[in-house]
């Protein structure tokens, strides 16, 4: 596949894979039945608490300044093993210990957009984790979270289940979710077990008042979730049992290279024993969304990623982390592998380019969301990403954030337009009548932020291109990366920001223009 | 107002007279983690918030019930309470044994409040 600039405008994601694009259309075209569910997409939002580093995850191992930046922290280039990182194409390899989502970049439904963030720095975790929950600038004031208004957005169609926090502000708000606790927690029922207390408990809480309806709310929902967790546990101990000899020769046959195979083997092993930590959460996530199949949005978080000191590498903290993470993930993507089903990974800010005395990385600006689903043009990553040479680093410390994260958002939760008359059979996580959710969520509403270098996001860059497909999902240019660029090299370092600008400006040509582009915006030319 | 969690369970403490054994601590500590509230496990200085939007969600309504059952089961009950509760709650709690009804008056809604 090649990259063509046809227009100002380049699509950096187009329609999903294959699959996608064969089976899609066709399920989407039909009207949909009350209650049929087979064309409606979902959204999972995994948040990583803490600030992950992008940089081990994602390791821009081509990058010379990689490794002197991260003497001792730095994943070693790809040579084959699961000692170094696990090579995706010419520019990026994966952590090991991510090994099991390998799969599903060779799939090509595993996406990256490497450079993505808030629209300016905030270094505290607080401040920008509720920006990113809220998808608005600054500290505003019983503002609900983005994923409550997601679900209020599209009525009573669709509600939302939260794994593991108390009450995470991105499901806050006035839409009713259903919030259930980490781990074997939530298999549990508690005092409502035993038939005369719960029977106290709920006569006590029978008034009309708030409090008490939400009491009654959250144990009516909580006896039904752990009566569907214990259920599903049972039948899935016994499902595992019969299933692995088979499971482990099919994937002996289907899979090209021994790496994938490795990973997939994990992947398969790992599911065989009792399930903890993440992974645990992700499958009391698909089972509670599979059994009500009005929730359509999930929410799961994870913490532990603020490594300041002894991160490790391709072993210690930060790598076991990342272990659990993947297992998390490949569970997830088992139940939630429907073509329009999304999984989105994102963190509030990243780290360092650099590491620090204690062989850590301190709070960063941009950082890698990963995207993963059928509708994702996945195998590849997305976006602008400028290496980590001095000149190009925000701060010089940090990834820029090329994307606000608003604008990866906006673009996954875009009605797919399959033509008039469809508009509800096709609509994906949007509003229910084809509208973008993302215009009533202000995700595009990035005019607040006009002080800030990052590039806007509107909703025309939704509606400016004809769709050809229903999945389509793309960027839009990133227009103000040379107004960037050119204030970075009047402050910093000259040549190696703005050398391309500078040629541009004497030689205006059409094609001056677009080869220096290309240059600017390291756009790779497709799938290797 | 309604009461945080860490409210919530420094006053289920004192209700039973304080903390008695480490087994108290443990509960509460396992409890507050549970609700989102750990210990000065908060990462910034600005500290948890205290309004109900945060702490009033329905499945931790029924964690808090846990947790005064089986703060419950470990403590004499605690008669001052009762002219705090509404005539409604405190008929309904004198309907159940004893042993219960410590723990149902640390669950009930008038203890939930501040």
């Amino acid at each position: 596949m090649q990259t063509t600039a046809f227009s100002r405008r380049r699509f950096l994601l187009t329609t999903g894979s294959a699959l996608a694009a064969a089976q899609a259309p066709r399920v989407w075209a039909q009207p949909a039945p009350a209650g049929a569910s087979l064309g409606s997409g979902r959204l999972i939002v995994v948040f990583l608490r803490g600030a992950y580093d992008g940089l081990s995850a994602l390791v821009p191992y081509a990058d010379a300044d990689y490794y002197s930046l991260r003497p001792n922290i730095a994943i070693a280039a790809p040579d084959g093993s699961l000692q170094t990182a696990l090579k995706l194409d010419n520019t990026f390899a994966l952590h090991p210990a991510l090994s099991p989502l390998l799969p599903l970049w060779q799939q090509g439904v595993l996406g990256f957009v490497p450079a993505a963030g808030l629209p300016a720095p905030n270094r505290s975790h607080f401040d920008a984790q509720y920006q990113m929950e809220i998808a608005q600038s600054g500290k505003t004031s019983a503002t609900p979270g983005w994923l409550n208004k997601l679900a209020a957005l599209n009525g009573s169609t669709t509600s939302a289940l939260g794994v593991g926090e108390a009450n995470p502000a991105i499901l806050a708000g006035d839409a009713t979710v259903k919030l259930i606790p980490r781990g074997q927690a939530a298999q549990r029922t508690g005092v409502l077990a035993n038939d005369k207390t719960r029977q106290a408990l709920l006569d006590l809480y029978a008034g009309d008042d708030k409090l008490s309806e939400a009491f009654r709310m959250g144990a009516g929902s909580r006896i039904q979730s752990a009566q569907e967790l214990t259920t599903e546990k049972m039948a899935s101990d016994s499902r595992n049992l019969a299933a692995m000899p088979e499971a482990a020769a099919k994937i002996d046959g289907a899979l090209p290279n021994a790496q994938a195979q490795n990973a997939q083997m994990l992947a398969a092993s790992n599911g065989a024993a009792d399930p903890v930590g993440l992974q645990l959460d992700a499958q009391h996530l698909g089972t509670l969304m599979r059994n009500d199949r009005k929730m359509r949005i999930g929410f799961l978080s994870a913490g532990g990623w603020d490594t300041h000191a002894n991160q490790g590498h391709v072993t210690g903290q930060l790598a076991g982390r990342l272990g659990n993470l993947a297992t998390g993930i490949a569970q997830l993507r088992r139940d939630f592998s429907e073509p329009g089903d999304v999984i989105v990974v994102m963190s509030e800010f990243g780290r360092t380019a650099f590491e620090n005395g204690s062989r850590g990385t301190d709070h960063g600006f941009g950082n890698t969301m990963w995207l993963i689903g059928q509708r994702i043009h996945g195998g590849r990553w997305h976006g602008q990403w400028t290496g980590l040479a001095q000149g190009n680093l925000n701060d010089r410390r940090d990834i820029p954030a090329h994307h606000d994260y608003r604008a990866v958002l906006a673009q996954l939760l875009r009605p797919a337009r399959l033509g008039a008359g469809h508009g509800v059979a096709g609509c994906e996580l949007g509003h229910p009548h084809g509208r973008p959710a993302a215009k009533s969520l202000t995700l595009a509403g990035t005019k607040r932020w006009s002080g800030s270098s990052i590039r806007k996001f509107s909703l025309k860059d939704l509606h400016a291109e004809k769709p050809q497909g229903p999945v389509r999902l793309f960027f839009g240019p990133c227009a103000t990366f040379g107004r960037r660029a050119t204030t970075r090299a009047a402050t910093g370092d000259r040549r190696a920001a703005g050398r391309g600008h500078a040629r541009r400006r004497r030689h205006p040509g059409r094609r001056a223009k677009r080869r220096d582009r290309d240059a600017a915006w390291q756009i790779r030319a497709g799938r290797r | 107002m309604f009461k945080t969690p860490l409210d919530f369970a420094c006053s289920a403490l004192v209700a039973g007279g304080g903390v008695k054994d480490r087994r108290d601590i443990q509960l509460t500590l396992g409890f507050l983690a549970q609700a989102g509230q750990p210990l000065h496990g908060w990462q910034t200085p600005d500290g948890y918030k205290t309004d109900a939007a945060t702490w009033l969600a329905p499945e931790a309504l029924t964690r808090r019930a846990d947790h005064a059952m089986a703060l419950g089961a470990r403590m004499a009950e605690p008669m001052y309470l009762q002219p705090f509760l509404s005539p409604a709650s405190r008929e309904r709690i004198a309907r159940e044994a004893p042993a219960t009804r410590t723990g149902l008056t640390l669950a009930s809604p008038d203890f939930m409040r501040k």
